[in-house]
């Protein structure tokens, strides 16, 4: 059983759901979803993606918005993202690491991630579709999670049917990337079911 | 005297390297696996021929590891049954990450689902859970 914490696919229905059943997940976190919604046996939960200035501006909207059981992810893009984060960080689920954060997320930054202390999200479609160029973000996190610093929650981050990937390969990264398989399982699995189960029953 | 631990050294040689030769032979020897994977039907799904499979996982394994990391995996798709929509790959072991990786490259690409089902260490068994 696995959860997709970043799905961008905007037409959720029956063939998705379907197609997500067979790779294995049972709970996707959509980002196009106003309410949670069940297809099949697959549970969909509303996901909203924040940029630490909205953040900043209505807080108690979405501390509100976290307790009525919507996962809230930080956009980071850079150090400066992460700026002064013990005041918002209650109204957060997930720090999810952009692709020029991949790129250039230097060693400040990371130690403001750590302090942070939540999970930090990856999609393998970035790191797949580099083309060549050196994450020097991704080494750093790497490193971190190798170290146990921090906790890292890979997904797939689809935005059409045929970017869901199987669990599997998303392992497979991080065992690429070496990365102990103890760490690249519970990167797949434990933490982002965590999440699900951090939000209380779902319908 | 002296002799005697000449050839005593010399035994003790001889057995070292034999044992050294030994742990190389068999840290050289790398055995074949084979992936049975499947292609999910997409709404738009058209059927998809072994060639082109072939081609889109050895193409995406080469962008994302260079030439000779593909040549060293061995990988090539032994069989691709078109009804059943599942193949299976041979590959050197050791190389199972890296090739689970290349085929999102290859889903990408490809504009398909490829679901990995089962990795086995002899090709009857392969075909086997292949027909499953």
């Amino acid at each position: 059983m696995s959860v997709d914490t970043n799905s961008r696919i905007t037409e959720i229905n029956e063939d998705i759901a379907r197609i997500y059943k067979i790779l294995g997940y049972r709970y996707v976190i959509n980002s196009s979803l106003s309410e949670p919604t069940k297809i099949g046996e697959v549970h969909f939960i509303p996901r909203v993606n924040v940029s630490r200035d909205e953040l900043l501006s209505s807080l108690s909207k979405f501390i509100k918005l976290r307790n009525n059981g919507v996962i809230t992810a930080l956009i980071v893009n850079d150090a400066e993202d992460l700026k002064e984060y013990v005041k918002f960080r209650k109204a957060l689920t997930i720090a999810s690491l952009s692709k020029n954060a991949l790129l250039r997320l230097g060693r400040r930054g990371r130690d403001k991630l750590v302090g942070l202390k939540l999970p930090v999200e990856l999609c393998i479609k970035d790191i797949v579709l580099s083309s060549g160029k050196f994450l020097k973000g991704l080494q750093g996190v790497i490193n971190d999670l190798i170290k146990e610093r921090i906790e890292l929650i890979i997904t797939p981050c689809p935005e059409k049917p045929y970017e869901i990937v199987h669990p599997l390969i998303l392992e497979s990264l991080l065992i690429t990337l070496d990365v102990p398989e103890d760490i690249a399982i519970k990167s797949v699995r434990d933490v982002p079911l965590r999440i699900i189960e951090g939000l209380g029953d779902i319908e | 005297m002296k002799y005697e631990v000449l050839v005593k050294s010399l035994k003790m040689k001889n057995l070292k390297s034999y044992i050294k030769s030994i742990e190389e032979r068999s840290r050289r020897r790398i055995r074949r696996r084979y992936l049975i994977f499947e292609v999910i039907a997409l709404s738009s799904y058209s059927k998809v021929s072994q060639d082109y499979l072939s081609k889109l996982i050895k193409d995406s394994y080469r962008e994302l590891f260079g030439t000779l990391d593909t040549s060293l995996s061995g990988i090539s798709l032994i069989t691709y049954n078109n009804e059943l929509r599942r193949g299976v790959i041979k590959f050197r072991s050791g190389y199972k990450a890296k090739l689970l990786l290349s085929l999102a490259l290859a889903q990408y690409r490809g504009r398909i689902i490829l679901r990995p089902i089962r990795t086995t260490g002899t090709l009857r068994k392969a075909l086997k859970y292949m027909k499953a």
